[in-house]
């Protein structure tokens, strides 16, 4: 198959869900948990996506993934809608997109051995000989720091960091053109995550391997991706590129996830607070909770507009937030 | 000033799986005196959850702990699990990582809250309940009077955890000890609670102890912190000083190796090579840190490094910082 300009191109993504009724006289109600997601990722490319619990960021890797339909828009992945493929189309697809979750200790089977677990993935490459399939093993063993003696042991074997690393070493054994990452050094210790953050950067480097990376953590995302979306309540309220986004953050959330990043001094107690958020929220997300909010925010949902080459922002307000960014230092309210 | 906790050589063993029992903390010593924040901080593995345990009588019952702990003048060391009831959640409150855990599923918050006021208080059933929703109040639930009657699932992740802190400090104890109490949290949730029981605990003149793997938090948050490594202090102090003057290179590596925002991609994060040791793989004699440590020297295998002195109230367990052995070396 040839490798199409964009991996993944996304137009107007959305997934609800029907949540039990609190009562038999009542609609059920739904929650958006994705709504209207558009992007795209090229060959090579790296997009981050941050937001807080709740944003609808791991539903929106499920969506990628073809781990879930979506329930409007549509979704081409490696230029093919993920949804009208047939098995060995959708192996295929699967053998160039793997994928890396938060939990290394949930993410292994607990009774085979590392050979089986990295190996696994190579049953999407049908008439690979035995030992065409050991050196593949081997090999991704290899580009992830891990001794070939560890083909025979079992996970529960091996340290956080270590179970990160067969993780990522059963993602690259087919050799994907895409890996998508889903808070993938969040469960590991501070001194284990930044080895696991080199891997993955060179990796991203020595492959050409183009990453949708999922992260509550700006940092993380500065480190590995060229983009990067902040997501809220659903949607993409801000896009940018990722050094315009952390010297000049338009969107108020965006705004706020970097100075909480940011923070020094003691922790306060003064903030927006959490305010109850509606499931089905009128106008924007962020109303609640916005320091710069007007009537018309409460009304009418901003859509996602460009402010600047590769730049784009869902606010009303952010043609004075842009002129006010430009001329204050990054983060500031 | 005498100290309100006072923890000197606190031994923790644990049976191991082959027979010889693995030691969970090795010789710690702090102290915290009242009204001050004291931080301990640490990676898994390190023993600072086991530190907690230890002085609140947690420890599992085949768990033999040696040394001494006191409170407010008392010995806790050995105390009866009876004694340790009467006393935990009175005079010492408790804060937890997991409230969606900690806190009874079945049972409204406000009934929670106002559990300890009836244990360690005899407050009559409406008293507690009262006392409960202004203690909710107090710790920024809205409408606490019809919170009380909710349960934990119906609350978000920061309320419950609010709530964890209404009732640790329901019985307005001497010392609160919090271990990762907003780690589930989101950044700027977290940042909001934490700032809260700051708050609360420097209002009330209470000595607070805080238990996190987050570095940058702690140092945010504490007057004096310790860094835990393989159930060791391995340096601890002011929390300027230590900062100003990392002296273990265990935490300069974890002070370096700590994401932060503007490492921009190009350049490669520092790292300390290899991994935390099993308890089972830590050597009984000389530097816990040697086998991953750029600096060791053949004396650090065999020597166990005491406590240093760095500065004014700040220690470091390493060689280094001697520098006849160092020089000898």
């Amino acid at each position: 198959m040839s490798e199409p300009a964009h991996l993944v191109e996304a137009e107007g993504l959305s997934r609800r869900y029907r949540m039990p009724r609190s009562s038999l006289l009542q609609a059920a109600p739904i929650v958006q948990a994705v709504d209207g997601v558009s992007f795209s990722l090229a060959a090579g490319g790296s997009l981050g996506v941050v937001g807080e619990s709740g944003s609808g960021k791991s539903t929106l890797v499920r969506l990628v993934l073809a781990l879930e339909a979506p329930s409007a828009g549509s979704l081409r992945v490696f230029g093919s809608d993920p949804a009208v493929l047939n098995r060995r189309q959708m192996q295929a697809l699967r053998r160039r997109m793997q994928v890396v979750f938060q939990d290394p200790f949930g993410a292994l089977d607990p009774r085979r051995t590392v050979e089986w677990i990295v190996a696994e993935p190579l049953g999407l490459l049908p008439g690979l000989e035995r030992d065409q399939r050991r050196e593949r093993v081997l090999n991704a063993l290899r580009e992830v720091g891990l001794p070939a003696n560890a083909l025979g042991h079992f996970p529960h074997e091996f340290s956080g960091g270590q179970r990160q690393r067969i993780a990522i070493a059963r993602a690259l054994v087919t050799g994907p053109s895409l890996l998508v990452a889903d808070e993938p050094v969040s469960a590991l210790d501070v001194s284990v995550r930044a080895q696991v953050l080199n891997l993955l950067a060179d990796l991203r480097k020595q492959h050409g391997l183009a990453l949708l990376l999922i992260s509550h953590d700006l940092a993380v995302v500065d480190y590995l991706c060229r983009d990067v979306a902040v997501m809220l309540a659903g949607r993409f309220v801000e896009t940018a590129p990722t050094q315009r986004l952390l010297r000049a953050p338009i969107h108020p959330y965006s705004r706020r996830l970097l100075a909480a990043a940011r923070a020094t001094g003691r922790p306060t107690a003064r903030g927006e607070g959490t305010k109850d958020r509606p499931l089905s929220p009128a106008g924007c997300a962020y109303a609640l909770r916005c320091p710069h909010v007007v009537e018309h925010c409460r009304a009418v949902s901003p859509a996602l507009r460009s402010v600047a080459p590769g730049h784009a922002v869902a606010c009303h307000r952010a043609a004075d937030l842009h002129d006010q960014a430009l001329s204050s230092p990054a983060g500031a309210p | 000033m005498t100290a309100l906790l006072q923890v000197e050589g606190l031994h923790v063993e644990l049976p191991g799986e082959e027979g010889a029992p693995l030691l969970a903390l090795r010789d710690l010593s702090f102290a915290v005196a009242p009204g001050e924040t004291f931080g301990i901080v640490g990676e898994s593995g390190s023993g600072k959850s086991m530190t907690a345990l230890a002085v609140l009588g947690l420890l599992p019952p085949q768990a033999k702990l040696g040394g001494s702990v006191l409170f407010a003048g008392r010995q806790l060391a050995g105390l009866s699990e009876r004694e340790f009831v009467a006393l935990r959640g009175d005079r010492i409150g408790m804060i937890f990582q997991e409230p969606m855990t900690a806190l009874n599923p079945v049972h409204t918050v406000g009934r929670q809250v106002a559990e300890p006021l009836r244990l360690h208080r005899n407050l009559p059933r409406a008293a507690a309940a009262a006392r409960a929703v202004e203690l909710l109040g107090l710790v920024g639930l809205p409408d606490p009077a019809a919170r009380a009657g909710a349960y934990p699932h119906q609350l978000s992740g920061g309320q419950r955890q609010r709530v964890m802190i209404a009732q640790a400090l329901a019985c307005e104890p001497d010392l609160v000890i919090a271990d990762e109490p907003t780690t589930a949290l989101d950044a700027s949730v977290q940042e909001q609670v934490l700032g809260l029981l700051l708050d609360l605990v420097r209002e009330r003149g209470l000595a607070l102890v805080l238990i996190s793997h987050d570095l940058t938090l702690v140092g945010r948050s504490v007057d004096r912190v310790a860094v835990m490594y393989a159930g060791r202090i391995v340096e601890q102090g002011p929390v300027a000083a230590v900062f100003d003057k990392l002296a273990h290179p265990y935490s300069h590596g974890l002070f370096a190796a700590r994401p932060r925002l503007g490492t921009g991609g190009d350049e490669r994060l520092p790292t300390v090579p290899g991994q935390v040791p099993h308890l089972g793989a830590v050597p009984r004699v000389g530097c816990s840190f040697a086998a991953r440590c750029s600096h060791a020297r053949p004396i650090c295998r065999t020597l166990t490094p005491p406590h240093l002195p760095i500065g004014a109230g700040h220690t470091a367990a390493c060689l280094r910082h001697d520098p006849q052995l160092w020089g000898a070396a």
